[in-house]
């Protein structure tokens, strides 16, 4: 090992990376993350909007300062009742879901949805196997 | 100031303490729970604010004016939502990075575009469109990171946050050429880069 190398190595903190916890959650709550960041982002909006403050736009809806910073950092896996209580207060829509009619068959695919591609098998942890992918700028 | 491996022997990441005020200034409290401040390494910081809805809103919202430059004028069509399109490319870069955590070498570029074969160049940047990743090379595939930015204007002296990067790379350096880690062979080139 060449000298610079070996007094660098020396210096290293024994500390993990809190990134491996991190990366970990947001393969694993990747679907429900996305629509929280979408949701976040509709507030945000709101907010500006209706030239509101943080402290507003929870009373407003009816929750603690702290829970309406937490959903505006996408931290928050929303229930379909806080997500109806805050469309209720605000008169907005963060999601909408599609009744089919009854002589549909069955529901079809979105020709919008992407199915994930972020997922563990793609980045192995072990063995850290390159999918060979082009790393250029894109 | 600590250097926390992310993927060793090859990616180890910079943790600045938290009386550090160019990193962990006020917005930082922000994001960020309290006994994080000062323990997280910028790996980690980085990867967590291009994931915060709040945060990425924030900055589009704060730095509109230099939206109007040519680079995103030319792209307009991709940023009809940008901190959605951020949080996107940032997952799409942290799996680059881990998925190429061998070829290192391929993925950091020296951080001045004229300098294509890099002799004695050690301060580095791997981007993914308007993300960068700035980085000390260590040695052959091995990289420390110093911190990172979403790029908006040209070069890193034009806007505040590249300018810090700076900065920081500045400071990290000179802690590493203190303890023989590198030497001061490539500081002209640096002294150069500053004045770009």
């Amino acid at each position: 090992m060449k000298p610079n190398v070996e007094k660098f190595e020396a210096i290293v903190s024994t500390q993990e990376s809190g990134w491996h916890k991190d990366v970990e959650e947001r393969l694993r709550n990747k679907l429900w993350q996305d629509k929280a960041f979408d949701i976040a982002l509709t507030l945000l909006k709101y907010k500006d909007a209706y030239k509101l403050n943080q402290a507003e736009l929870a009373r407003k809806i009816g929750v603690s300062k702290q829970y309406i910073n937490r959903i505006l950092q996408g931290k928050e896996n929303l229930t379909l009742e806080t997500i109806g209580k805050i469309e209720d207060a605000l008169q907005i829509k963060l999601i909408e879901t599609k009744v089919y009619p009854e002589e549909t068959e069955k529901p079809s695919p979105s020709p919008y949805h992407q199915p994930t591609i972020y997922n563990k098998s793609r980045l192995n942890f072990n063995t850290l196997e390159s999918p060979h992918e082009d790393y250029s700028e894109k | 100031m600590k250097i926390i491996p992310i993927f060793a022997p090859y990616l180890y990441a910079i943790a600045y303490p938290r009386e550090f005020k160019i990193v962990w200034n006020e917005e930082m409290y922000n994001y960020f729970e309290e006994d994080e401040i000062g323990k997280i390494d910028e790996f980690q910081r980085l990867f967590t604010l291009w994931s915060n809805p709040r945060y990425l809103y924030d900055f589009f919202k704060d730095n509109a004016h230099y939206l109007n430059a040519e680079y995103w004028l030319h792209n307009k069509n991709q940023f009809t939502n940008l901190p959605k399109s951020t949080k996107n490319k940032a997952r799409k870069f942290e799996e680059t990075i881990v998925t190429q955590i061998r070829n290192l070498d391929k993925l950091f570029q020296p951080l001045d575009d004229n300098i294509t074969v890099p002799p004695n160049v050690s301060n580095t940047k791997s981007k993914y469109g308007w993300l960068r990743v700035y980085a000390i090379n260590i040695d052959e595939n091995k990289y420390l990171v110093t911190g990172g930015a979403i790029k908006l204007t040209k070069e890193m002296k034009d806007h505040p946050m590249t300018k810090t990067e700076l900065k920081k790379m500045e400071i990290v350096r000179n802690f590493l050429i203190e303890r023989c880690i590198i030497d001061s062979d490539s500081y002209e080139d640096y002294l150069y880069e500053l004045t770009i």
